[in-house]
């Protein structure tokens, strides 16, 4: 069960990269979407090269976690149960619902006297927008119900 | 948020003295996975349950039960 169980463990760990991706993926494209709007400026390229050096770290340690657990002698039919994979699924759920009810609503975010205040967006600006936002949703969603988790465990050692 | 299910693998793990490491890498899971069925914030598959009884040498009623049974 040794290699089943250092599977387990780096499966947690490729979820966990895989929601930390999401939010540096979101500020790349927030931070294109204002390169289009307000022209390019210092620190917005700054922020850009930043968030897109974080992604590249984020994705090489997720690779290397990939090339460990593909070594593992074990059938990849018999993925192991685990929390965190239940987690990032209803991490994807609700910030896909998220991203509908934005939708359904973007009418009143994306245009002139909307939510946000601003002139009417392009559709590629706005799309860029709400694909960040149900990155965020997700990635946030993931961390929060995994420390909720770990101040639950907390407790209970505790106690 | 806390599942219906009560179990009682801490007891059973104090009893053969092993952590949740132990207990995870024995059954082919991940520690957060164990640790996340003894607080009852993840009820685990019936695969897992009975890995958990059969590792104890127990039954599963004796590892889980409901919580509404008491």
């Amino acid at each position: 069960m040794d290699d089943q169980h250092t599977r387990a463990e780096l499966m947690d760990r490729i979820y966990t990269m895989a929601a930390a991706a999401a939010l540096p993926f979101a500020a790349i494209m927030v931070l294109d979407s204002l390169q289009t709007g307000a022209g390019e400026t210092t620190l917005i390229t700054g922020l850009g090269w930043a968030a897109k050096a974080v992604m590249l770290i984020v994705i090489l340690r997720g690779l290397f976690l990939m090339v460990r657990k593909w070594r593992t002698r074990v059938s990849h039919t018999e993925e192991p149960e685990s929390y965190s994979g239940g987690v990032l699924l209803k991490a994807a759920g609700i910030s896909w619902l998220a991203t509908i009810v934005v939708l359904l609503q973007s009418h009143r975010i994306f245009r002139s006297d909307g939510i946000l205040g601003i002139t009417e967006l392009p559709s590629t600006q706005s799309g860029d927008l709400t694909a960040a936002f149900m990155l965020v949703v997700f990635s946030l969603t993931y961390f929060t119900m995994n420390l909720s988790t770990r101040w639950a465990e907390a407790r209970d050692t505790a106690s | 948020m806390t599942t219906p299910l009560d179990n009682r693998i801490r007891v059973f793990r104090a009893e053969h003295k092993i952590s949740q490491s132990d207990l995870a890498r024995a059954i082919g899971v991940s520690r957060k996975t164990i640790s996340t069925i003894e607080v009852g914030r993840f009820i685990p598959s019936t695969v897992i349950a009975l890995k958990i009884a059969r590792y104890f040498g127990v039954t599963v009623e004796d590892v889980f039960s409901l919580t509404d049974q008491s």
